[in-house]
């Protein structure tokens, strides 16, 4: 893959630089502040953007921005951001522009070198990765009458899972389940919170991610 | 020479702000006067804006002349018209405003007369040998006439009378205008009122908060960008090697290489962190030996005096760490910005408070002009030194030398 990166620690951005290109993608750009960004991805028209969120000269959502520009001229442009910490804002900021090719990662989570190559796959070929702790921060307990309390535990995993974006065969895998019991989880859990059967794919995560947005946002 | 010019040129500024002040005084009067009518309150507040912009002004030219600050001291306006006036008609500082523009009409106006007499005499007489055979009728100096080529040298000579003259009033009245303008709009020593002084309380309560949220956030940010961004650095590594492992055995002594140094800087930077927050020495030996290691790794050549009160309990904690953020940064200021050859540092531990005075020989002119961005070098010191009630003092004058006191009061 073509990948262009958007990152102003210098360490950081050699670090992904070289992880990449050892993997056998291509950088073919390095971008350190939120002015260069979207004329290289103009540029280079990269397989995969991956953006610190907050970059030079204000440190506020340069990437971020950078990022919703560039889908404006680039409709499938995946782009993978990559943040400091949780800020719900900016993930919902990004699914709000469609919920294709996005991902949205803590920094530490690159040095879980495998959990970050597969999701840069994913959002690659179209998916979705959200970072599993701003989908457990999601999941929390919020309200006496929360509807996630009606899912048993095995569901509340399903569900976590799906928001993140992996697909019904990985989940199965990453919890040692047949395929088959993935799929009637994810028909009970349906049922149970009320919401619309959707084929796979990026549709039902944004389905899922905005039904526990709407929960979190109704909490506050 | 160069000081004569200097009080040149602040003499003629001061000059004309001061033939307006006389108009000013009077429409100052006229306002105070439609103001007990009624309707000429509105114009308070407008008219001491502007009163106090001119004095600022002053402040800032006086300040400059004399090489240290002089700020202001008035207390906050808000609210109405009407609150804003009482505010500010309540406030002393209204008061000595007015007397000083009574006093700078007065003073502005001799001082810029001075120059002008001073200066077109010396001018005039300097230069009668070069024209005084093509003036129609001979000229006249004193009670002799120029009408032979003695007579006009001796007026030359008087003419260099009139500049010597000048050089040496011109600065003594730019000093004593200085000098007044400082003492009249210069924060005094007062005894202020216990109102005031919550007021005075309540914002530097305000800000030793702010500074402590900045200083927090500095420390967040040394964390991520240091430390967090090291040590994923060297997980992205140790994942590289495991790619290289057997295809290409021999990139990893390299990336074993980097992956240490990443670490070493990784805890370098660690120990940069905490050493900010609380410098350990400061845990261990206390302040007077922790300004004995700021000086020696101070690079200009720093002689160190300590003076503590036998037997004095040590400082609070967050002031100890305050005189030695001040101490090093000023330090630093000496180190990077002043070109000192060499440079003094003075402590005087006490049981009610303690202080600090660090002076070098360099060019000066610190904290003069536009700072870089807040939080860094003076203004982070006076920030620092602000939020413990304390008092920081900077003299600069251009040329050198510098020196900057703080004093920081221990709670008693």
């Amino acid at each position: 893959m073509r990948i262009v990166i958007a990152e102003d620690n210098a360490l950081l951005r050699e670090g992904l630089a070289l992880l990449l290109t050892s993997v056998g993608h291509e950088v073919c750009a390095t971008v350190e502040d939120g002015d260069g960004l979207l004329p290289t991805l103009l540029d280079h028209r990269p397989d995969i953007a991956v953006l610190d969120v907050r970059l030079p000269p204000t440190y506020r959502d340069e990437g971020l921005r950078g990022a919703v520009a560039a889908r404006e001229q680039l409709p499938d442009l995946p782009v993978l951001v990559l943040s400091q910490y949780v800020e719900h804002v900016r993930a919902a900021q990004l699914l709000s522009h469609g919920a294709s090719g996005v991902g949205y990662l803590l920094k530490d989570r690159v040095g879980r070198v495998e959990e970050f190559l597969q999701a840069l796959e994913r959002v690659a070929g179209g998916g979705v990765a959200m970072d599993p702790e701003v989908i457990s921060q999601l999941m929390v307990r919020r309200t006496r009458n929360d509807p996630l309390d009606a899912l048993s535990p095995r569901e509340r995993e399903v569900l976590s899972l799906m928001a993140e974006g992996h697909g019904n065969g990985a989940i199965g895998g990453l919890l040692f389940i047949a395929e088959t019991s993935v799929n009637k989880h994810i028909g009970n859990i349906f049922a149970k919170l009320g919401l619309p059967a959707t084929d796979g794919g990026h549709r039902r995560v944004q389905a899922v991610l905005t039904y526990l947005n709407s929960l979190d946002t109704r909490a506050d | 020479m160069r000081r004569a010019v200097r009080s040149l040129r602040y003499l003629l500024a001061v000059g004309g702000t001061a033939v307006l002040a006389l108009f000013g005084l009077y429409a100052l009067l006229a306002v105070f006067a439609l103001s007990l009518v009624g309707p000429g309150l509105a114009l308070v507040p407008l008219a001491l804006a502007r009163l106090r912009r001119v004095a600022d002004a002053h402040r800032l030219r006086a300040g400059r002349w004399l090489g240290c600050e002089v700020p202001s001291s008035y207390r906050r306006v808000e609210g109405g018209v009407l609150a804003r006036a009482q505010t500010m008609l309540a406030d002393r500082a209204t008061w000595t405003d007015l007397l000083w523009l009574l006093a700078h009409a007065v003073f502005g106006t001799v001082g810029a007369a001075l120059v002008l007499g001073l200066c077109t005499g010396a001018a005039s007489w300097l230069t009668v040998p070069l024209w005084w055979q093509l003036a129609p009728e001979p000229p006249q100096f004193m009670v002799w006439e120029i009408d032979s080529w003695g007579a006009a040298l001796a007026a030359c000579l008087a003419g260099a009378a009139y500049g010597a003259l000048a050089g040496w009033l011109l600065p003594w009245w730019a000093q004593l205008h200085a000098l007044l303008t400082r003492a009249l709009l210069g924060p005094r020593k007062r005894r202020t009122s216990l109102a005031e002084r919550v007021v005075e309380l309540t914002i530097t309560r305000a800000e030793a908060l702010e500074a402590h949220a900045a200083e927090l956030r500095r420390i967040e940010r040394d964390l991520h960008d240091g430390a967090q961004a090291g040590l994923v650095s060297v997980a992205l590594r140790l994942a590289v090697m495991k790619q290289v492992l057997h295809s290409h055995p021999e990139k990893l002594p390299e990336l074993i290489d980097q992956a240490r140094d990443l670490t070493d800087q990784a805890v370098k930077s660690l120990r940069g962190a905490v050493r900010s927050i609380y410098p350990p020495v400061l845990v261990d030996h206390g302040l007077a030996e922790a300004a004995r290691s700021l000086v020696a790794a101070c690079p200009v050549p720093t002689s160190l005096d300590v003076e503590q009160d036998a037997g004095g309990s040590r400082a609070p904690v967050a002031v100890e760490a305050a005189a030695y953020f001040v101490m090093s940064e000023a330090l630093t200021n000496v180190a990077k910005h002043s070109g000192a050859a060499a440079a003094q540092v003075r402590l005087r531990i006490a049981g009610n408070g303690i202080r600090i005075c660090v002076r070098d020989d360099g060019r000066g002119g610190a904290g003069a002009g536009p700072g870089p961005e807040p939080g860094s070098g003076i203004s982070g010191i006076r920030r620092r030194v602000a939020a413990f009630d304390g008092v920081t003092d900077l003299q600069s004058p251009p040329g050198g030398p510098t020196e900057l006191r703080v004093e920081l009061p221990c709670g008693s």
